[in-house]
C-alpha cells in the first residue's frame, strides 16, 4: 500500500499541468472583464453616494426656491409660526394703549 | 519598451505599481504568477475542471486587496494563499454535489477500460474521501512539495495543526483509502 501511494505521488508530480498560453490569454481577458465590472461597480457607488449627497442639498434648495416663488413661507418660518409668534411685519400689531394686554412698562421710552 | 521595464520589475515594484491602478502592472503580476498557480491548483483538485474559475478568483480578489499586501516581495506565497483558499470553497461545494459526482465517475468507469485508469486517479478517488482540511495540506506537502511551514502559512493554519493533519491524511491514505 505504501508503495503504491509513493507511485501515486510520484504520478501526480509528473503530470502535465493543462495550462498553455491560450488558457492564459482566455483566463486573463475574463479577468480584465471582471475587473472592469468591478471597479465599474465601485466607482457607480462612490458616483451614487456622492450623488446622494448632492441631491439632497439639491432638492432643499428646489425646494425652499419653489416655495419662495409660491409666496410660501420657508419651512423654518413656519415652524415659527406654529410656535405662535408673528410671521412678518405686517401680521405684527403693536398693542396700544388701552388694548388688552397692554403692558406700559413695555413701551418705548422715548414715545 | 514598457512591457519591457515591467518584464525586469521585481515583484515588489510592480505591486507598487499595480497599487497605483497601473493596468500593465498587474497584468505581468497575472503572466508571472498564473502558470504556477494553476499547477498547484490543479494538483489540489484532481482535475481541471474549475480551473479557470479559480485562477480568475484568486487574481480578481488579489487585486482588490492588493493595498493590504504587507510584504510586497511575498507575493507569489500571498496569492498561493488566496488560491488555497478558492480551493477550500471549490471543493466544499463539489463535496456538496458529491452523490452527483459519485453516480457520474461510477458510470465512468463501467464504461471505460480499467486499464486506462492509472494511480493518480486512485490517488484522487481517495482523496475526494478526505476532508478538505487534511486532503489540501497533504497535497501542498507531498505532491506539491512544500514545506511545513509553507504549507502552514497557505492554509493559514499554525505549525502543529498542519503536521497533525498530515500525519492523518498519510495514515488513513495508507491505511487503505487508496482503491
Amino acid at each position: 500500500m505504501k508503495r503504491s501511494l509513493e507511485l501515486a505521488v510520484a504520478s501526480a508530480r509528473a503530470r502535465a499541468v493543462p495550462w498553455d498560453s491560450q488558457r492564459a490569454e482566455r483566463v486573463g481577458r475574463r479577468l480584465a472583464g471582471e475587473r472592469g465590472r468591478s471597479w465599474v461597480t465601485a466607482g457607480v457607488t462612490r458616483f451614487a453616494l456622492a450623488g446622494l449627497g448632492s441631491a439632497a442639498l439639491f432638492a432643499s434648495s428646489l425646494r425652499l426656491s419653489s416655495a419662495l416663488r409660491d409666496g410660501e413661507p420657508p419651512a423654518h418660518h413656519l415652524e415659527v409660526s406654529a410656535l405662535g409668534m408673528p410671521d412678518s411685519e405686517a401680521d405684527f400689531v403693536e398693542p396700544r394703549w388701552g388694548d388688552a394686554g397692554y403692558d406700559a412698562s413695555q413701551s418705548a421710552p422715548f414715545r | 519598451m514598457i512591457s519591457l521595464t515591467l518584464e525586469g520589475a521585481t515583484d515588489a515594484a510592480l505591486v507598487e505599481r499595480a497599487r497605483q491602478a497601473d493596468q500593465a502592472a498587474f497584468a505581468a503580476l497575472y503572466q508571472r504568477h498564473a502558470r504556477y498557480l494553476a499547477g498547484v491548483v490543479y494538483r489540489l483538485m484532481g482535475d481541471d475542471a474549475e480551473l479557470d474559475d479559480i485562477i480568475q478568483e484568486t487574481f480578481l480578489q488579489a487585486s482588490s486587496a492588493l493595498s493590504g499586501l504587507l510584504q510586497p516581495e511575498l507575493v507569489r506565497p500571498w496569492l498561493v494563499t488566496i488560491a488555497v483558499r478558492r480551493v477550500h470553497r471549490h471543493l466544499a461545494r463539489r463535496r456538496r454535489r458529491w452523490f452527483l459526482f459519485v453516480s457520474l465517475a461510477q458510470i465512468g468507469a463501467r464504461v471505460s477500460d480499467p486499464a486506462d485508469r492509472c494511480e493518480v486517479d486512485d490517488l484522487y478517488d481517495a482523496l475526494d474521501r478526505l476532508s478538505k482540511d487534511l486532503r489540501v495540506p497533504w497535497v501542498l506537502h507531498r505532491i506539491e512539495q512544500f514545506s511545513l511551514v509553507e504549507v502552514a502559512h497557505a492554509c493559514s493554519v499554525s505549525l502543529a495543526t498542519v503536521k497533525r493533519r498530515i500525519a492523518e491524511a498519510e495514515r488513513r491514505l495508507e491505511r487503505g483509502q487508496m482503491p
